[in-house]
C-alpha cells in the first residue's frame, strides 16, 4: 500500500522551497524559455513549493496552483506575494479530480509529481479536459528504464525513500499514455540529472538505517541500473524527461 | 472568505459535468449533487474523498 503523500510532504514543505533539485533556477528558466510568452491561464498541478507557478507567472494572466497538502500551498501562497505575483492563486485539490469545468487553461503543467499519482492515464484525461483546444501540457519528471529489472530495481529505491512513491514510468508508456489521451508530442526530451545523495535522503527524513540500505542499492548498483544510476561518491544521476504536448481537438474523454 | 477570483472557477469534482459550487460561508455546495466542500481559513477543500453529504444531519 502505497502511503499518503500528504504525510510526506506535510512535514517537508518549506525544505522544498529551497530543495537543490525543486528550486533549480536554471531548469526553471528552460521551462518559461518552453513554454514562451503570452501564456493567458496556467493550471500547475502538484505545484509543491510553487517553483513552476513562479516560473510561469510573469508570462501568465493566472497562474492557479495546486495541490493535495495544505502545508504546501501555505507556503506557495506566502512565496507567491513575496515575489509580487497577486495573479497566483492556490488550490486544495487532486490532480486526478480536478475541481475546474472544462477548457478553463491554455496550458497545464506538472513537474517532478506524476511519480507519485496512483492513475497517471486519469490525471492526463483531466488535464485534457481542462485544457482549450489547442492547449499545451508540460510534463517533466523522472523516468524509468526501458529495461524491466533495472526499472523495478529503481522505483524500489525510490519506494524505500520516500513511501508515497508510485511510480518512475518509462519514456514510451509516457509517449503511449499521451497519445491515447488525446495528446500530440511537440517535444520530448530525457537528461541525467545530478543527485547529491545525502540531501536527498534527508530531504525526506529517511531513518538512518533506511538510508544506509539506499546508499548501498545506489552505490553497488550493477548492470543496466550502474549505467542508469552513474553512482559517485555521494552523487547519483537520475533520468529526468521534459514533455511539451498539445491537447488535440476533440471530444472532451470523461475517466 | 474565498478569494473572489477563484469561486467563479471552481467546479464540484464529484460531478462529470463539473458544476459550478455555490459559496455557503462554511462550504462551498454543489448546485447539482449538493454535496459540500469544507471551507477553512479561506480554502476551500475541493477533494472528492473529503467532500460533506448533503444533508448536515448526515454528517459522518
Amino acid at each position: 500500500m502505497t502511503a499518503d503523500p500528504r504525510d510526506q510532504f506535510g512535514p517537508a514543505a518549506s525544505r522544498y522551497l529551497t530543495s537543490d533539485v525543486h528550486s533549480d533556477a536554471e531548469s526553471l528558466r528552460a521551462l518559461a524559455v518552453l513554454l514562451g510568452p503570452g501564456l493567458g491561464r496556467v493550471l500547475d498541478l502538484a505545484t509543491g513549493a510553487g517553483h513552476v507557478a513562479y516560473a510561469v507567472a510573469p508570462e501568465a494572466a493566472e497562474v492557479v496552483a495546486l495541490d493535495l497538502t495544505p502545508e504546501m500551498l501555505e507556503v506557495t501562497q506566502a512565496e507567491a506575494l513575496r515575489r509580487g505575483f497577486a495573479h497566483v492563486l492556490t488550490q486544495l485539490g487532486d490532480a486526478q479530480a480536478l475541481p475546474f469545468p472544462d477548457g478553463h487553461f491554455n496550458v497545464v503543467t506538472c513537474r517532478l509529481a506524476p511519480h507519485h499519482f496512483p492513475d497517471v492515464p486519469r490525471f492526463l484525461a483531466e488535464a485534457h479536459r481542462v485544457l482549450t483546444p489547442g492547449g499545451r501540457l508540460l510534463v517533466v519528471d523522472t523516468v524509468g528504464s526501458e529495461d524491466p529489472e533495472a526499472d523495478e530495481a529503481l522505483d524500489a529505491i525510490e519506494r524505500a525513500r520516500d513511501p508515497s512513491h508510485v511510480r518512475d514510468l518509462p519514456v514510451s508508456t509516457w509517449a503511449r499514455l499521451l497519445d491515447g489521451a488525446g495528446f500530440k508530442t511537440l517535444l520530448s526530451e530525457t537528461r541525467l540529472k545530478r543527485i547529491g545523495l545525502t540531501e536527498w535522503l534527508e530531504r525526506m527524513s529517511v531513518p538512518a538505517e533506511t538510508q544506509e540500505k539506499v546508499r548501498e542499492a545506489i552505490q553497488g548498483a550493477t548492470g543496466t541500473l550502474r549505467d542508469l544510476l552513474r553512482p559517485e561518491p555521494d552523487t547519483f544521476h537520475l533520468p529526468e524527461l521534459t514533455v511539451l504536448a498539445e491537447r488535440l481537438p476533440g471530444p472532451v474523454v470523461r475517466p | 472568505m474565498i478569494d473572489p477570483t477563484l469561486l467563479p472557477l471552481l467546479a464540484c469534482p464529484r460531478c462529470d459535468d463539473r458544476p459550478p459550487l455555490a459559496d455557503e460561508g462554511a462550504w462551498l455546495r454543489c448546485t447539482v449533487c449538493h454535496w459540500r466542500y469544507r471551507v477553512e481559513d479561506g480554502i476551500p477543500n475541493l477533494l472528492p474523498d473529503e467532500a460533506l453529504p448533503p444533508d448536515e444531519n448526515d454528517e459522518r
